[in-house]
């Protein structure tokens, strides 16, 4: 997750999500951690005389030592598996052992809260960071099976990152993130699929090495329990949160979601839904909001497959506006459907559309244009109508003229055979 | 009838998408060769997969020789005894064996199936050949691997280069272009 930050739901530039929220978390942990360092200190003093006691056999059994262990510093502020209350399980979220474990963490926070802005309120993040975090970690204490580490604290603002994260996961499911990968140019930003890619890069080896966290020889040091048990509890608390809001899947920002909740469902109730005409005006005025909602797309299209006709000339052309390179390279099959549809009802092929779309995406959807023979005289006229459009470019009349010939030649050369 | 107007059908749509076929080879000829920036940042991206992956299957491996060593050999089936006598070294040769079939699939069939790894795809790059347009065959794509492990530091002729190729895309008569425009 270092390697690849994600810093923010694919979204148009006005719903990207905020830095207010993440700064003043940042603010306050860097500040509690100035605060509690004299504890620290302490604690890592108590921890070398212990030590130093023990290699002399001042403990002769576990007993003596974890009696000593009990009475540590960072222990009056923290959680162990055979110390712990509430209050202190919420202090946990706050601790850190070192600057380069506070350093890590304030990355995660400020990525984790920066994400859910996009969704919810503040608060709303700042709950499931703080109760999916301590639940993490309780259970991660809980669970600890290791007798040596009755009375080590487990601290940390990690599991309250990935109780964000599954928040962030179940909120983003459908839709994608971009990430930065530390590259110095704007080519650094990629956005990739959440659902797979995101739970690859912040979830699975988690999974794993939490596993592997109950065995007498341990990996590493991390609390990767912690991490898996705040994602799951993230993942819940989001789920019941968009449960409880009545969020639509296909949803993605908060803005669309106010504007869905404030007008689109009261006016539903007030003046009734057409089911042939409502889907349409409703998409489209989604889309208008938040044009990378692909999901949004993949619907309207779809419905509009189905009930083309009942579409007026401005909502085709409003359709095909958000017909984009990036979707029509994504989903060609959806997109492939839909111009089906309209090159067969005779409905005419917006220019705005033909001038922009790219070869290679001609080229994509018309694969999904060769079953039958009747199909292949709509690819035909799709093809026409994108050479008449660009006539007067010397490289792409050249390009089209070649195309049109060579499917003239496959068309024609089963005919005569 | 039936199975001849099917069969007709059938070579109709096979000859209208190798038309369709060649004309997208036709149009990766055409497309521009790939800036340096853009092939750096896909080089980078590539790198940062490559290590996940790797990464992943270490952790997962390092989690199943644990796993192995805590099973009491007198529990165990006979077929699995092999592998309980030395778990730690099981799990090491299985790390080995995933890391080099990832890496495969990753550099080298990725480059002969699709054209480019998944980050110069992301980035709408592809490899193709000089000549014919087409995706490099599987020893050119080995050959092309070697240089560049071999050669390294040439892979910086992309920015001095007037044709901006590396030397892995001038001794293996390929070139790297970006086939999808930018939105």
């Amino acid at each position: 997750m270092i390697l690849l930050v994600p810093i923010r739901p694919e979204v148009p530039k006005f719903h990207r999500p905020s830095w207010a929220p993440a700064i003043f978390t940042l603010i306050v942990m860097t500040l509690i951690f100035i605060v509690i360092a004299p504890v620290l200190q302490r604690d890592v003093e108590y921890i070398e005389a212990f030590r130093s006691a023990q290699a002399h056999g001042e403990f002769p059994t576990q007993e003596h030592a974890n009696a000593h262990l009990k009475q540590r510093p960072l222990l009056k502020i923290s959680i162990a598996p055979q110390s712990w209350d509430l209050e202190r399980l919420f202090y946990s979220n706050f601790i850190h052992g070192s600057f380069f474990h506070l350093a890590l963490n304030l990355i995660g926070v400020g990525a984790g809260l920066r994400l859910c802005s996009s969704f919810m309120p503040f608060l709303c993040s700042f709950a499931i960071f703080l109760f999916g975090g301590s639940l993490g970690l309780l259970s991660s204490t809980l669970l600890a099976r290791d007798p040596q580490g009755a009375f080590i604290p487990h601290v940390g603002a990690s599991a309250g990152i990935f109780a964000l994260m599954g928040a962030y996961y179940i909120y983003n499911f459908h839709f994608r993130t971009t990430y930065f990968f530390w590259f110095p140019s704007k080519r650094g930003l990629i956005s990739l699929r959440t659902n797979w890619f995101f739970f690859i890069d912040v979830i699975l080896v988690e999974l794993l090495l939490s596993a592997a966290q109950f065995f007498p020889q341990r990996i590493d040091s991390v609390d990767h329990v912690a991490h898996v048990c705040g994602f799951v509890f993230g993942l819940c608390l989001a789920i019941g949160i968009r449960y409880a809001q009545g969020w639509p899947e296909f949803l993605q920002s908060r803005g669309e979601f106010l504007y869905w909740t404030a007008f689109l469902k009261p006016s539903f109730r007030l003046n009734g839904f057409d089911p042939i005409r409502g889907p349409i005006a409703t998409f489209l005025e989604l889309l208008e909001i938040n044009s990378y909602n692909d999901l949004l797309k993949l619907r309207l299209y779809r419905h509009a497959t189905k009930y083309l006709s009942a579409m007026t000339e401005e909502e085709m052309e409003e359709a095909f506006l958000h017909l984009t390179p990036t979707f029509m390279r994504l989903h060609p099959k959806a997109v492939g459907a839909f111009l089906r549809q309209v090159l067969q009802k005779d409905r005419a092929l917006p220019l705005s559309w033909l001038k922009r779309v790219p070869y290679d995406c001609v080229i994509l959807v018309s694969r999904q244009l060769t079953s039958t023979e009747s199909e292949q005289v709509l690819l035909y006229r799709l093809v026409i109508a994108y050479r008449n459009c660009h006539s007067g470019k010397e490289r792409f009349d050249k390009k089209l003229s070649q195309l049109i010939q060579k499917l003239e030649t496959a068309m024609s050369k089963q005919d005569s055979a | 009838m039936r199975n001849e107007k099917r069969q007709s059908f059938e070579a109709k749509e096979s000859t209208v998408l190798e038309a369709l076929n060649e004309a997208e080879r036709e149009h990766w000829l055409d497309s521009p060769v790939s800036d340096p920036w853009t092939r750096s940042a896909a080089f980078v991206l590539d790198c940062i997969l490559v290590f996940l992956g790797v990464t992943g299957i270490s952790s997962v491996c390092s989690a199943l020789g644990l796993y192995l060593s805590s099973v009491p050999l007198q529990n165990a089936p006979a077929w699995s005894l092999p592998l309980l006598q030395d778990p730690l070294f099981a799990a090491a040769a299985l790390a080995v064996g995933l890391k080099i079939t990832f890496v495969y699939f990753y550099l080298v069939w990725s480059l002969t199936f699709a054209g480019g790894t998944p980050a110069k795809l992301l980035f709408g790059l592809r490899v193709i050949e000089d000549h014919s347009g087409c995706f490099p065959s599987l020893p050119k794509v080995l050959f092309r691997l070697l240089i560049e492990i071999g050669f390294f530091p040439s892979m910086a002729l992309a920015f001095f280069d007037k044709n901006r190729r590396t030397l892995h895309d001038k001794w293996t008569g390929t070139s790297v272009r970006k086939v999808e425009e930018d939105p």
